[in-house]
Formats: structure tokens, C-alpha cells, sequence
């Protein structure tokens, strides 16, 4: 009788073939919505995008270059947004030119601020603007969009770049603005918030108070959800700086998550789309 | 004893560190039942010699077999039949005696087997206690211990008398003596010092700068080392003479040294005429073991004063 | 027998005792750290004008959680690096290892002996650190209601509430799945011990890249190399305190973190099975 012979493999080679059979599962099974909003999904009840379209060159940066521009318009057609909040642009006239190269009618705009950097919204539909005062730094933007028979409320807000302390009072007064009205509207705050609070990060790198950005952000969570959550950065070097937050009392979330690919120049911001569908009916007053 | 089967097979063995050979050309073999003493001095290659043979080292050249086996290859199968003592004896500090009987074998000893072990080399009464407590010497007896758990075909022990006091050393050999009695074990001792193994083993193997200088037993040794001792009218017109004619000769104020072996008398005695020296008076001069092992290691200092690096 | 006896030599080894130690002192400074904190919250000092914390916030669970949290990212990987940078060099160091592989026992033996006892003591040792915490938290503040917020301990990513109970059941979890995040840095220090002759120089390397990784891993310019490391996934405990435990993500991350092991694990036993010892 033959005894047949026992093929012994070395522990070692069992342990990095685990190694590799789980680093496989582990690759296979990453979070696909951190490979970016995808464009050709069908557009929802409505698809909102926020872009602060400044270009990181100079020791301040710059606003949104006239020669960017049909950058941005491309991107905007790419992106099918019915509703697109922009930061940091140059002028009136150049989001008049954004307009003009979406075709004119039946986009309408408004801005916010006079000078450079300034606030801009485009909408596919009636547009009603007001600035909001703010005590500290520039004004945010709040809009009514009617979108259909269907209309929303939404406050574009660019935070302070460099103060966590203002930040948290830009973000805290737009709230107070925000208070009551998103039991009656469907409630968007968007915006360049200019801070970073996702896990496994060090905050305290681009945040001269990181705890003061922590207190921001909670405040708005407390009362509005976060779209882009866990959908990846915005901004360089992996930041996520740009905010779609919504009230889930009117709205409900889809997809959401940056439109990577679309920085042009020297921007260092990718813009960030969001599809919602109608949680329930509600009209403009 | 040469009819026993060899339990231990060393052939042509060499192992190089870079550039320097620690060990050349080794040729040894170890019987059933003998006692085999590697003697030479710091340096001489018996440490790489016993790593190779526990299979912790891979010789560069030639081959080792061990029970017909590569310890490099198949260490664990060599282990069940083989046991090392290496110096100095390192233990685990914390633990006492008696665990380190019952953790570190292979197979767990009994208590019976313990305390007799733990008897035979003296250390009943300290049995419980750590070993930071212990003196070298009785590291050095735990060491031995731990070897003889299960008792081996081949023991293997590197220094075994180092820490030992004279009466100590005495009742090793004994013991060592007696425990190949009862169970022809062999062993395989490794030492400087010829004094600590001239009287236990059956052979001994000299190992100078990595070569096996001389294999055999003490009395070869001894013979090897035999002179003519010439007393002569002019010392140094002998030495001119015959260090022309015979290998390693030598002289000192009196006399001049010819090797016993290498040697005719009628050849002395016409190399000295011709040189027109005198011979007054002869004898063989048979040197101590100590003398005869001290001899040889100067006689390979000065005949050889390059074995390494290689080149 | 090999297990038995490297369970024998940690446990009267001084490393156990020198890292309880060190742990009760860190959590009497965390006590402390906490209550100076707690009080300037909730004392009438608060600077910010939007805060979300109060007195409620601060009971024993919550303290527990900020305990836990710093000590399993810094203090308990230390000691892991520790634990197994000693292990293979320590013995070499101590010329203890040709007594053990002077004795039938393969060298796959030896080193997995090793590391199953080094695991299992810092699975233990994991254990009643949470016990600790959780006792400290009991009788020093006592527990209530886990709340949670985004950005504080980057724990979570909306705030929510767990109630005592479920939070204690969470921090159960807890104790295998940190466990299990620290055989990532046990791992890597017993490869670099396989390498090393002195234990100093072995734990000091180990410990000395788990932080530089660390660190790499935490900052935004290295994106790129972040799921290449494993201390990128070495907190991926934390989703298990969240009201609504994101599984996909922990079974991913543990998976990645088990693959570094396995990987330390199998080259550190290639490289000693074919190991000269001098």
C-alpha cells in the first residue's frame, strides 16, 4: 500500500495568501461613492450643485477668471444642476455671462456682494434673491426657487477662510436666519464653509480652531442633514469644504458627491451635486 | 569503539564570514558511546562549529550530517536526538529550576524524572527558586539538566566546566563518565582548556585559526609532541645544523630540540658532525598533556601565519 | 509546551505590570483632564456661542469613550509595538534564543507561539482597560445616556444618542474589534524584531514608524498613500458607538487591517525560518 504523499505548505505563504484574499475583499468592497457624483444617473425631483469656482494662484487666491468661464458653463451643462450656487466669482456681469453661455431662457441668476468674490445662483426656473446680513465677513445669498409647482428655500453661504471664530459666526447667524422657515419651506443651506470635520484627519492643520469648527458644524447638523457626507473631498489636499445640507422634513437625499474632474486653471475646488426627490408637496407662499 | 556507528559526520566543512573563514576543512566523526573534546582556543571556530551542528548556522562549504541528517535542513529531527548545552548557559531569570524542566522540553518530564535530573547535578534544594538567584555555576548544572531530559544519543556541551569550581569540575567528568556507562550516549564537549576534557574523553580534536590542527587520543597527542633533547658543545652552531635537515626544531640555553617522530639519531648525529658540533648527551623528552597541546598551537602560530582571510 | 511556556515568562516578566501602570496613570490624568474640561463647559465659562454640549454630556460612558479612544490610538499601540518588538529580539539579546530552538520544536512554532500569546495578553490587556474605564467612569461621574457628535473624537458623523444599555452592549463590541486593531502594530514590531539582535533597537524602530504612520496617515497631502497604511484604518473601531453601525465599512477596514497582519505576520515568519542565529 502506498501512502500518498501530504503536500506541506509553509505557514508563511498561508498568511500572505490571507493577506492578499482580504486586502482583495477589502479593495473590492471600498466605498464607491467616494469615486464622485455620477453625472448620467437620471436627474431627480432636483439636482442642486454648489462650486466656489475660485482659482487657488496668488497669495490670497483669485476669483473665477474670465478665460475659466466657459469651463464653468460647460460643467454646468455637464452636471444637468437646475440649481447651481456659485462662490468667488468676479462680477455680475460674469455670471450675466454664464447665463448668456447656458442659453439664456429660461436660466435666471442673482448675486450677492458687490465688488470681487462675490455670491452667485443660477436656476432653471423663478428666482427670488435677498442678501443676508451677516455681522462678520461678506453677506450670504438666500434664494426661493420655485422649481415646477415646487419651491425652496436655500441660503448660499461663503465662510470665512481663515477664522474659525467668524465662521462660527457667519454659520451660527445663517441658522438663526434658517430657524422656523424650514418647517414651512424645503430647506437647502449650501455653500464654501471652509471647514473640514471628517474622520481620520488631522483638523487642526487648516483650522486655527478646529473645536470652534466642531461647535459649527454640530449647530447645523442638529437641525439640517448633511448631503455630501462621506462622499469624499472637495477641495485640495482632500478637504471637504463645500456643504449641501438639506431639511429631510421636505427633502429626500438621492445621491450625492463632487464632481470630480471639473477644476480648470488653477481652482482648487470641485464642485459638489446633489439630487434630491420631493418629500412632500408644499408652494411657495 | 571504531566499529560503533558515527552519529555525528563532518566532511570538508567551512564557513566563511565575509571574508574570513571561521571554520576550514573540518573533517570529524562522533561513535556511539564515545567521548569526542573539541579543544582550541578563543576564536578557534568550536562555537560556529557547535551553531552548525545545532542548525542555527548553514555551512558555507562541505557537509554535516547528524544522525544522517542536515541540521540546517531538518533541525527539529536532529533535536529529538541530540541535545545542546551552549555557554554561557541563558535562561529565563524568572523562572525557577523546576519550570524550566517542565516548560523548555519536548516532551514534559515527570516529577520523578525531575528530581532525579535536578539530584544528579545538585540542584534539589534550589529547586523552586528563580534563576536571577543563581551563580554561573549553577546556571551552568541547570543547563546540563535541561539536556539530559529526555538523556540523548548525542550531548553536546560548549564550555561545561566554565563557572564550575575545581571539585565541581572533577565530579562533572565523573558524572559524565558515569552517564555514558549507563546509557552509551555520546558526547560532544567543547572547551579551551585541555585540562577540563584530557581526562574524560576518547578523543580529542584540536582546532587552531578554523583547521583541526590534530584529531586523536591524548596519548597520539603525546607521542606527537615527543622531542630529542641534545645536549651539545656549541647550542647554536646545532641549532644552524639541524634546523636545516629536521622541521621544528627548537633550543633554549642548554640544549637543542629535535621532534621525536620527524627524527633518526644516526641523521642527528651525522648533521651534527658535519657540523662540528659535539653531542654530550640525548634523551626523549615526553612533554605534559598541557605542554604537549600548548606546543602544538605555537608550532601551528609559527608554521602557519596565514590561514585567513582566505584569498 | 511552547505556549505554556511564553504565557509563563509574560506573566512573570515586570512588562505587564509596567504597562498597568502606565494605563492607571494616564486614566487618573484623563479623570482629571476631563473634569477641568467638563467644568469649564458647563460652568458658566463657555466661550462659543453655539455649543451642543451640557451637563448631560459629560457622565461616565462619555469619559470612558474619550479614555478608550486616545489610549487605543497612541497608548495601546505603543504597547503593542512594545510587546512584540521584544519577543524574537528580546530573546536573541538575551541569548535565550538557542535554548528554545535548541529543542524539537519548529521555528513556525516558536514565532507563532509568540504571537499568539502576545495577541491574546493584548486582547486581555485591551479588556480591562475598557473594564477600568468603565469603572472609573461609574463611581467618578457616573453613567447615562452616550452622546455623540460630529467632529468631537471624529467618533461620528451626525449627532445621536445611545441609551446606557446599548452603549455598554457597543463597548462589548468594542473590546475584540480594538483587539483586533492591534495586532496590526503586534504584527509589524514582531517582523522588525525577526530582523533585529537588540530589543531596545527593535521596539524603538516599531514604535517610531507606528507614529510616523500615523501621523502620514492623518494628514490631507498624503491621500494617496492612505489605504496603504494601516494606521489609516486602525480606529475603524469607532463606527461601532454609531446609532446606525455602518457593518459594509467596519467588515472593509477590519478586513484591510487583518490583511496588513496577516502579511507582517507571514513575512516576519518567512524571514525567521530562514534566519541564521549567531
Amino acid at each position: 500500500m502506498t501512502r500518498s504523499p501530504t503536500i506541506r505548505v509553509p505557514a508563511e505563504w498561508l498568511f500572505l495568501g490571507l493577506a492578499v484574499a482580504l486586502g482583495w475583499f477589502s479593495w473590492r468592497s471600498d466605498d464607491s461613492a467616494l469615486r464622485g457624483f455620477p453625472v448620467q444617473r437620471e436627474v431627480g425631483d432636483l439636482r442642486v450643485m454648489t462650486w466656489n469656482v475660485g482659482e487657488a494662484s496668488g497669495t490670497h487666491g483669485n476669483p473665477l477668471r474670465d478665460t475659466s468661464v466657459k469651463a464653468v458653463i460647460d460643467t454646468i451643462r455637464r452636471s444637468r444642476a437646475e440649481l447651481v450656487f456659485l462662490q468667488e466669482l468676479q462680477s455680475r456681469s460674469q455670471l450675466r455671462g454664464i447665463v448668456e453661455g447656458l442659453g439664456g431662457e429660461p436660466w435666471r441668476s442673482a448675486t450677492s456682494g458687490e465688488g470681487q468674490r462675490i455670491l452667485g445662483v443660477l436656476g432653471r426656473g423663478s428666482l427670488t434673491a435677498r442678501s443676508v446680513a451677516l455681522s462678520r465677513g461678506r453677506d450670504a445669498l438666500q434664494v426661493v426657487y420655485q422649481a415646477g409647482s415646487q419651491a425652496v428655500l436655500a441660503v448660499s453661504l461663503h465662510a470665512d477662510a481663515f477664522s474659525a471664530k467668524k465662521r462660527n459666526l457667519q454659520i451660527g447667524e445663517v441658522m438663526s436666519h434658517l430657524e422656523g422657515r424650514h418647517q414651512r419651506w424645503p430647506t437647502l443651506l449650501v455653500g464654501d464653509f471652509n471647514l473640514d470635520l471628517d474622520l481620520d484627519k488631522r483638523r487642526d492643520l487648516f483650522s486655527n480652531d478646529e473645536y470652534r469648527d466642531v461647535e459649527s458644524y454640530n449647530l447645523v447638523t442638529q437641525e439640517l442633514h448633511d448631503a455630501g457626507l462621506g462622499k469624499g473631498a472637495t477641495a485640495e489636499p482632500d478637504r471637504r469644504l463645500d456643504y449641501v445640507f438639506y431639511h429631510p422634513a421636505h427633502l429626500r437625499l438621492q445621491e450625492a458627491g463632487p464632481l470630480s474632474g471639473s477644476r480648470f486653471g488653477s481652482m482648487d475646488h470641485d464642485p459638489l451635486v446633489a439630487d434630491f426627490s420631493w418629500e412632500s408637496t408644499l408652494s411657495a407662499d | 569503539m571504531s566499529e560503533a556507528p558515527a552519529l555525528l559526520t563532518i566532511e570538508a566543512l567551512g564557513r566563511r564570514y565575509g571574508a574570513r573563514w571561521a571554520l576550514r576543512e573540518l573533517d570529524l566523526e562522533v561513535r556511539r558511546g564515545e567521548i569526542v573534546a573539541l579543544v582550541g582556543p578563543n576564536g578557534s571556530g568550536k562555537t560556529t562549529l557547535l551553531r552548525i551542528l545545532a542548525g542555527f548556522q548553514r555551512p558555507t562549504e562541505g557537509t554535516v550530517r547528524l544522525f544522517g541528517k542536515d541540521p540546517w535542513l531538518d533541525r527539529v529531527s536532529v533535536m529529538e536526538q541530540a541535545r545542546f548545552a551552549f555557554a554561557p548557559p541563558a535562561l529565563y531569570p524568572g523562572l525557577t529550576a523546576n519550570e524550566h524542566l517542565t516548560l523548555l522540553p519536548s516532551t514534559p518530564a515527570s516529577p520523578r524524572e525531575r528530581d532525579r535530573v535536578l539530584e544528579w547535578v545538585g540542584l534539589s534544594e534550589r529547586a523552586h527558586e528563580a534563576v536571577r538567584n543563581f551563580s554561573l555555576g549553577m546556571r551552568q548544572r541547570l543547563s546540563l539538566a535541561l539536556a539530559l531530559i529526555p538523556v540523548p544519543d548525542l550531548l553536546v556541551l560548549d564550555e561545561p566546566a566554565d563557572g564550575l569550581d575545581p571539585l565541581a569540575v572533577i565530579e562533572l567528568r565523573e558524572r559524565l563518565l558515569e552517564l555514558r556507562q549507563e546509557t552509551s550516549l555520546s558526547i560532544l564537549l567543547s572547551s579551551h582548556l585541555l585540562a577540563d576534557v584530557e581526562q574524560v574523553a576518547d578523543r580529542i580534536c584540536i582546532l587552531h585559526e578554523g583547521h583541526a590542527v590534530f584529531t586523536g587520543n591524548t596519548e597520539e597527542l603525546e607521542t606527537e609532541s615527543q622531542e630529542w633533547r641534545l645536549v651539545v658543545s656549541d647550542v647554536a652552531a646545532a641549532w644552524d645544523a639541524l634546523s636545516s635537515h629536521f622541521p621544528l626544531v627548537r633550543q633554549d640555553s642548554d640544549a637543542v630540540y629535535v621532534p621525536w617522530e620527524r627524527s633518526e639519531p644516526p641523521l642527528v648525529r651525522e648533521a651534527l658532525e658535519a657540523a662540528g658540533v659535539r653531542l654530550l648527551e640525548f634523551h626523549r623528552v615526553k612533554p605534559t598533556l598541557e605542554a604537549a597541546f600548548l606546543k602544538l598551537l605555537r608550532q601551528r602560530l609559527d608554521s602557519t601565519p596565514t590561514l585567513s582571510p582566505d584569498r | 509546551m511552547s505556549l505554556s511556556l511564553e504565557a509563563l515568562k509574560l506573566r512573570r516578566s515586570r512588562r505587564p505590570w509596567v504597562v498597568l501602570a502606565a494605563l492607571v496613570l494616564y486614566v487618573i490624568l484623563m479623570l482629571f483632564g476631563f473634569a477641568t474640561y467638563a467644568e469649564t463647559e458647563t460652568g458658566g465659562n463657555v466661550e462659543f456661542r453655539y455649543t451642543f454640549e451640557n451637563e448631560s454630556y459629560f457622565n461616565g460612558l462619555t469619559f470612558a469613550v474619550y479614555a478608550f479612544y486616545f489610549a487605543a490610538l497612541l497608548l495601546l499601540p505603543v504597547f503593542a509595538s512594545t510587546e512584540g518588538g521584544v519577543q524574537i529580539a528580546g530573546e536573541r539579546s538575551a541569548g535565550t534564543l538557542p535554548l528554545l530552538l535548541s529543542r524539537p520544536v519548529s521555528r513556525q512554532r516558536v514565532f507563532l507561539s509568540k504571537f499568539a500569546v502576545a495577541g491574546a495578553s493584548l486582547a486581555m490587556g485591551v479588556g480591562l482597560f475598557l473594564v477600568l474605564v468603565l469603572g472609573v467612569g461609574l463611581v467618578f461621574v457616573g453613567w447615562g445616556e452616550l452622546r455623540l457628535y460630529p467632529g468631537v473624537l471624529q467618533m461620528t458623523d451626525r449627532p445621536q444618542s445611545l441609551s446606557q444599555a446599548e452603549a455598554l452592549v457597543r463597548f462589548l463590541w468594542v473590546w475584540p474589534a480594538a483587539s483586533l486593531a492591534m495586532l496590526a502594530p503586534l504584527t509589524l514590531s514582531l517582523l522588525i524584531s525577526t530582523w533585529s539582535r537588540s530589543a531596545v533597537n527593535a521596539v524603538g524602530l516599531s514604535v517610531s514608524i507606528y507614529l510616523v504612520l500615523s501621523v502620514i496617515s492623518e494628514i490631507h497631502f498624503f491621500r494617496e498613500l492612505r489605504p496603504f497604511l494601516f494606521t489609516s484604518t486602525l480606529g475603524y473601531w469607532r463606527g461601532l458607538f454609531r446609532e446606525d453601525i455602518p457593518w459594509s465599512q467596519i467588515f472593509r477596514e477590519a478586513s484591510r487591517l487583518l490583511a496588513f497582519s496577516a502579511a507582517f505576520l507571514g513575512v516576519g515568519l518567512w524571514r525567521f525560518r530562514r534566519q541564521e542565529e549567531r
